[in-house]
Formats: C-alpha cells, structure tokens, sequence
C-alpha cells in the first residue's frame, strides 16, 4: 500500500508542476480536476488496505467536491463572463517550471531535518505535501488573472489536504475543517463570478486601477 | 516596600503585588482626594448630557481610570505597571473625548494617544534594560542592585523622556494644551491633578531605584523644571481660553516640582541630608497641593463654563456678582497657586526656596550657581503666576459683564467637592505639619537615609513664623477695614464702577481684556512665545472700525513637533511611491518570508 501512497504523493507534485507548465486556464482547471481526483483516493490506501467506510464517505466527499464541483463552478465561471482563455504569466513558463523545481528541491530538503513525532522519516508524504503547497504558493504570486489566484489557493488547500492526510492515520478534525475551507473556497468562487471580475489583477502604478483589487481581498 | 496584596496573575514575568511605601502613599493621598472630589463634581456636571448622550461608557471609563492610578503607584512589578499604564493611558483617551462630536475634541484625543504611546516606547527600552541588568522585574529587587555608570544615565535620560511627556516637561508638553480644554472640566482636573503626576511618579521611582547617578543629571533636572516652569507661566499669561491656560499653569507647576526633585538630587549628590529632603520633600508636597488646588481651580472653571457656556475669558466678566461662592472659592485656588502664604501653595514653595537657599550656602560653586539660578526663575514663576491669576480673576470675576453671559452657583453636587478642595488648601496653608511629616518621610525615604538625620526644626521654625507674620498682617488689614467701617459709620457710600479712568460713558466693553493686560508682559519675551496680532494699529484722529487681537502660539509645537510631523509625512510619501502595488508582489513577501522563517527555524 505504501507504493501507491507514494505513487499518488508523486502524481499530485507532478501534476502542480504541470499546472504551472499550462498556458490556458480550462487545461489548469482540468489538471486540478485530475490531481483532486488521486488525492481524494488517497485515503483508501491510508490503513494497509482495511477501507473502513469512513474512509469511503471521505474519499467520496473529497472526490464530489473538489473534483467534481469545484471545477464545474470554475468552468462556469469563465463561460459565464467569458473571460479571455490564456494566463498571463510574470515569469514565463520554463523560468516557472525551474523555479517550481527548485521550489520541489527546497521542501524535501526541508522535510529533511523536519522530524515529525510518530512517522518514518522516508515517507513521501510530507516533502509532495510541501511541495503542492509551495507550488500553489507560487501560482498565486507569478499569474496575474483572479482565475489563477483561486486555483493557486485550491492547490495550496489540496497541499494542506494531503499533508493532514499524510500525517496522521485518521484525524477527523483536521479533515473536516478541510472540507470547511472548501467551502469557503467555493465562496470565494462565487464572490469572483458575482465581482465581474473578468480581467487580470492590475499591475503598475496607476492610482485609479488599485481599487478593484481591493475590492475583493 | 511592604506588600499589602498579593493576587496570582498568569503572565510571563509579571507578578501582581501591590506595595507600599512612604514614596507612594504622598501619591495615593493626592489620587484619594481629588477622584473622590472630581467624582461627586463629575454627578452634577455629568447631569447636563443626561437624556442626550450615554454616560455607561464614560462612568466605566472613570472607574477603570481610578483603579489603573491606585496599581500603577503601588505596583512592584514592571509588568504589572506597564500594563496599568497602558490602560490607564487608554481610559483616558476615551475620558477626554466624551464630546467626540467636535473635530477640535478628536484631534485633541488623538494628539494625547499618539505623545502617550511615543512615551510608552521610550518607558519600554528604560524598564527592559533595568530589568536585563537587575535580572528581576520586580522593583524592590531591582532597587537593590547597583547599576553601572552608563546605563544609571541612559535609564535616567530615558525615564525624563517616557515620564516626561506625561509629566509635560516643556518640549514635551504639546498634549496637555489639547487634552486640557477638550476634556469635560472633572476630567481636565484629574488629568492635570493626577494623570500627569503619573509621570513625576514614575521618575521618583526611578531615582528611587538607581542610588548613584552623575552631577550633570541633577544640573538637567533642575534645568528643565526652571524652563518649562517659566516658559509654562509665559505661555499661560498670553492664553485667552480659560483651561487652556491652566493647562499651562500645570506645565509651570510640573516645572517646580522637578525643580525641587533636581535640588533633592542635588544635595543626594553631595551627601547633604538636610538639602535633599527639602528638595524631594517640597516636590512631593507640591504634587499634593497642585493636585487640590489645580483640580479646585479647573472644578471652578468647569462651573464657570457649564453656566456661560464659553470658556473665552474675553466674553466672561463681573460673574463675582452672580456666582458668589464659585468665585470665592475660585479665589483660594488662585492664592493657593501663586504660592502666597497661609495657602498650601505657599508651603511646598518654601520648601524648595529653603533647600535652594540652603544650597547657596553650603554647596560648592557650581551648585551654589544653579540653586541661585532656581531661586531667581522660582520668583519670577510666583510672580508671572500672580500676575497671570490676577488677569483671569479680574477679567472673568470681577468688572461688569461684557456679553449677556450671567451665570448662578451650580448645585451643592458640584459646590460640596469644591469647598472640600478649598478647605484642604486652607488646612495644609495653615497647619503644615502633617503633610509636610509625611512628605519628609517619603524624601528620607527616596534618598535612602535615615528619618531622624534631618531636624525638621530647622525648617519648620521659619515656616511657621512666616505663617505667624502674614496671620498679622491679615489680622492688621482686617483691622483696619473694620476700623474704615467703624469711622464710616452707616452713611451712604457713592457706588462707582471700577477701571473708569475718567471717562464719562463708559460701556462695559471698554474693560480690559485678556490680551490688554497680560500685553506688557508678553511683549516683552514676544520672540519666545511666538506673538501674532491679528488686525491693524489706530491710525489718524478718527479711526475707522478695526480690530485688533493677539494670540500666543506654542514654539514647540510650531518649531519642532510640526516640522518633524511633516517632515515623517514626506518621507513616508517618498518611500509609498517607490512602492511596487500589486496583489502578486505582497503575496511574494509573504511567500519569501515563510520559506525564511522555514529555513531560519531548521538551522
């Protein structure tokens, strides 16, 4: 079971990084699509293979939600206020994918020397959940369209989801309240459509184009 | 210090003991006395806004205020007294703005929150680096510790700038002109009875704590009690607003305490018992006696503007007719703080005037210099401040109204607390020794020597051969008034108005006004004081109708906090437009400073 723990640890950091690498926004959408689906299947393969059906109301609920509704209100969101389609990036997408590597580097360098109580330091669980938290970090400080920033906030909450998920066997707490920031991330969501906002964050020194920004933070 | 309560409190490094000492209890008095007057005063004051605005907050404010003056004087830990300090420095500001509907009322409130907290900083630094040296925040065991040279001074010259601005030492003062006339009149007596005798506290405290501090320090001390006690009494003489120039009688008054403080210092220095306890003992005394009598005096002013509604002394006058005990009662105050005998003010006075003669005396050169320079400026406080009391009674009291303002004696609520302060200064005017006992202690006691090494005879002889003399000589007036209506007999007496100078038709507009008389004066050090007159000089035999007014400005407020305030604007106008804005670039920082934090917290 342990392989396919890594082997979704590994896909999850793969497809932040893929994110990174898209140029469109549907391809991100779907892509956070992909990678909400292998980490809602994670916690099937938690307990060496004893699926209690509490795992299966988490993994389904974690699946609904995040790979399920959370992209249906995105995809609706830029239809309804057909937004251009391409990303505008600070930092173009190969400096992107190298700084995002370095990023990867840095966490498990990191979780190195980070000694957690009660886990075995090989786990890869802790350094791709750092990772996916960097990465989503990253998102939202080099694309400059409001789209992107929510998904560089979903991957960051997808980086916490895992990092819960890989630190302790069940912690119902922690994953509720995870679900809860869900919610508010489809809050969020909703504020963006409801906004109109269907243009980039502004850059540059212009007074009067600093309002609208601010608005929404 | 002997701890009288002790209760379990959960903070790092704070214990909650209160203690006292003969030091505190001098402080304790003056808080008893006037928050019980100031309270019973604030009932009927208070009495006016009832139905239009809510009291809850105000009254809550006042008890907190109370309660975080009795901690911070018996406090013996630095936690626990800056925590009371912090909150005492909040209940205040709430307590100054109750009429928060006037921009002139905010923007006092905030000038005061602002100068409060600059010196909260400055108390921070002094408080943490003795408790570093000591390694104890609690005061008794830090007062047992010797401090080395450099530190003594950059505590002392730290606690003169954190308690100093609370005190409103001269530079420093540019909150109490605000603050004064914008709070309701009960409140304006608190904070300049109390609230700034929180900051004379804490230097006391300080020189309490460090035994051994250099010559110079004593020599600065002096020097700022002589600056703003004679700037103080300056500006006052040129105010025209009746709590604003009390407020700068507060600024003349903190000025002769620390007067007194630096000549206790002074003979702490030269191991001269008898000069250091009358400096500390006449300062303490003088922080009870200002506390009556200053709250006596803003508690009339108070009455004066709750029934005229202005506090302009210009548009008040002949009140002495229809307010015949608040004026009278506003007489003794005014005695009482130009310091003339058989008022309390008198005795603190004679205190200091005997340590600083006594310093002529028996001190080297250089001491003998600076205690004669203080003799000098303490005479001519008293008599700026006689003069500056003779404007506001004269023009406020005495003459014939100028305006339809005409006001009755306010409630016995509001008289009672008044004719309590005012029987106070008469006591300690006539029967010193009490106070002047216990004051003594507390100056024994500040400079760590024994009670019984200084005769108190030496000083309590004159004093009370003083107060013999001028007991004569108002007896011997009062004779000879008697003898005036005796030799009178019951005839009718012409009635006369008073300042007619021969002139036929006189209007009661044509008295002195506030600026004509205090004129002389002010003319005189006019490039100190910063005078504008507004309006133009009489010119040819038939003048049109001109006006014609002065005004003093504050020259440290105008010269030095102005400029510096604009000068922070503009820099921190330059460093806003360097500024890169947008969304990603603050996400950045944060990005940047968590993978700091992450690294620095790994290695």
């Amino acid at each position: 079971m342990t392989t396919w723990i890594d082997a979704s640890c590994i896909l999850i950091v793969f497809f932040s990084l893929s994110i990174l690498a898209t140029y469109r926004i549907v391809g991100m959408i779907q892509i956070y699509a992909l990678q909400s689906f292998v980490l809602s299947l994670m916690p099937l393969f938690l307990h060496a293979g004893n699926v209690s059906s509490r795992d299966i109301v988490l993994s389904l609920g974690t699946m609904v939600l995040k790979a399920g509704v959370v992209p249906f209100i995105l995809f609706w969101a830029i239809r309804r206020i057909s937004m251009r389609s391409e990303i505008k990036p600070i930092i173009g997408l190969g400096s992107s994918i190298v700084c995002g590597a370095l990023l990867v580097a840095g966490a498990f360098w990191v979780s190195m020397s980070l000694r957690i109580p009660g886990k075995a330091a090989a786990d890869l669980g802790l350094p791709c959940s750092l990772a996916v938290l960097l990465l989503g970090f990253m998102i939202m400080v080099t694309r400059t369209r409001a789209v992107t920033q929510v998904l560089g906030y979903l991957i960051i909450e997808n980086g916490i989801f895992l990092f819960a998920l890989s630190l302790f066997d069940s912690m119902p707490t922690l994953i509720e309240m995870g679900i809860l920031l869900d919610i508010f991330v489809a809050v969020f969501i909703m504020a963006i459509v409801l906004n109109h906002i269907n243009e980039e964050f502004e850059q540059g020194p212009d007074p009067e184009k600093q309002v609208k920004p601010r608005e929404v933070f | 210090m002997s701890s009288v309560l002790q209760l379990p409190w959960q903070v790092p490094f704070g214990i909650f003991t209160l203690c006292i000492d003969p030091l505190n209890i001098i402080f304790l008095i003056a808080i008893a006395v006037l928050v019980i007057c100031a309270g019973v005063y604030g009932i009927g004051y208070m009495r006016f806004y009832q139905g239009k605005k809510s009291l809850v907050s105000h009254v809550s404010f006042y008890c907190i205020f109370v309660l975080t003056l009795l901690v911070i004087v018996s406090a013996n830990n630095v936690i626990l007294f800056l925590s009371a300090w912090e909150v005492m420095t909040i209940s205040t500001f709430f307590l100054i703005i109750f009429n928060d509907e006037q921009e002139s009322v905010r923007k006092a409130g905030f000038i005061y929150l602002v100068a409060s907290h600059c010196a909260t900083f400055c108390l921070f630094l002094m408080f943490f680096l003795m408790a570093h040296t000591a390694g104890s925040m609690n005061f008794d065991l830090i007062a047992k510790t010797s401090f080395p040279p450099m530190i003594a001074v950059t505590v002392f010259l730290l606690s003169l700038a954190g308690f100093g601005v609370k005190a409103g030492f001269l530079p420093l003062h540019i909150w109490l002109p605000h603050a004064h006339p914008a709070a309701p009149s009960h409140i304006s007596a608190l904070l300049s009875g109390i609230a700034i005798k929180m900051g004379i506290y804490g230097i006391c405290r300080i020189l309490w704590i460090l035994g051994v501090l250099p010559d110079w320090c004593a020599y600065l001390l002096l020097g700022i009690g002589v600056v703003s006690g004679v700037m103080g009494v300056l500006y006052a003489l040129g105010q025209h607003e009746l709590k604003k120039l009390l407020a700068y009688h507060s600024v003349e008054n903190i000025g002769i305490i620390a007067l007194g403080l630096g000549v206790g210092l002074l003979g702490r220095n030269y191991h001269n018992s008898l000069i250091t306890v009358l400096g500390f003992g006449g300062a303490l005394l003088h922080v009870v006696n200002h506390a009556i009598f200053k709250g006596l005096l803003f508690l009339g002013a108070g009455s004066v503007i709750q029934q005229t509604h202005t506090g302009q002394i210009d548009r008040l006058g002949g009140l002495a007719k229809t307010m015949p005990l608040t004026s009278s009662l506003f007489m003794v105050g005014s005695l009482s703080i130009c310091g003339l005998p058989l008022f309390n003010g008198f005795i603190s006075e004679f205190l200091i005037y005997f340590g600083l003669f006594q310093g002529l005396f028996m001190l080297p050169l250089q001491g003998a210099v600076f205690c004669s320079l203080g003799i000098i400026a303490l005479a001519l406080m008293g008599a700026l401040a006689l003069a500056c009391f003779t404007k506001v009674y004269g023009i406020v009291f005495s003459g014939e109204p100028r305006f339809d303002l005409k006001g009755e004696d306010p409630g016995m609520l509001m008289i009672i607390p008044m004719l309590v302060l005012a029987g106070l200064c008469i006591w300690i005017g006539l029967v010193p020794q009490t106070m002047v006992i216990l004051t003594f202690l507390a100056g024994t006691y500040m400079s760590r020597i024994s009670y019984f090494a200084v005769d108190l005879n030496i000083v309590m002889v004159p004093l009370s051969m003083v107060i013999g003399m001028s007991f004569l000589f108002l007896s011997l007036i009062l004779g000879l008034v008697l003898l005036r209506r005796f030799m009178v007999g019951r005839k009718d007496m012409p009635v006369r108005e008073a300042w007619r100078c021969g002139f036929t038709r006189c209007s009661p507009k044509m008295q002195y006004t506030s600026s004509s008389f205090a004129c002389t004066i002010v003319e005189f050090v006019k490039n100190l004081l910063l005078v504008r007159s507004h309006g133009e000089e009489i010119k040819g035999a038939f003048p049109n109708k001109i006006s014609l007014g002065t005004s003093v400005h504050d020259a440290s407020d105008e010269n030095i906090f102005r400029p510096l305030v604009k000068a922070m604007f503009v820099w921190s106008k330059n460093i806003d437009a360097g500024r890169v804005r947008y969304t990603q670039m603050y996400l950045m920082y944060i990005f940047l400073f968590l993978i700091f934090l992450l690294a620095w917290k790994l290695t």
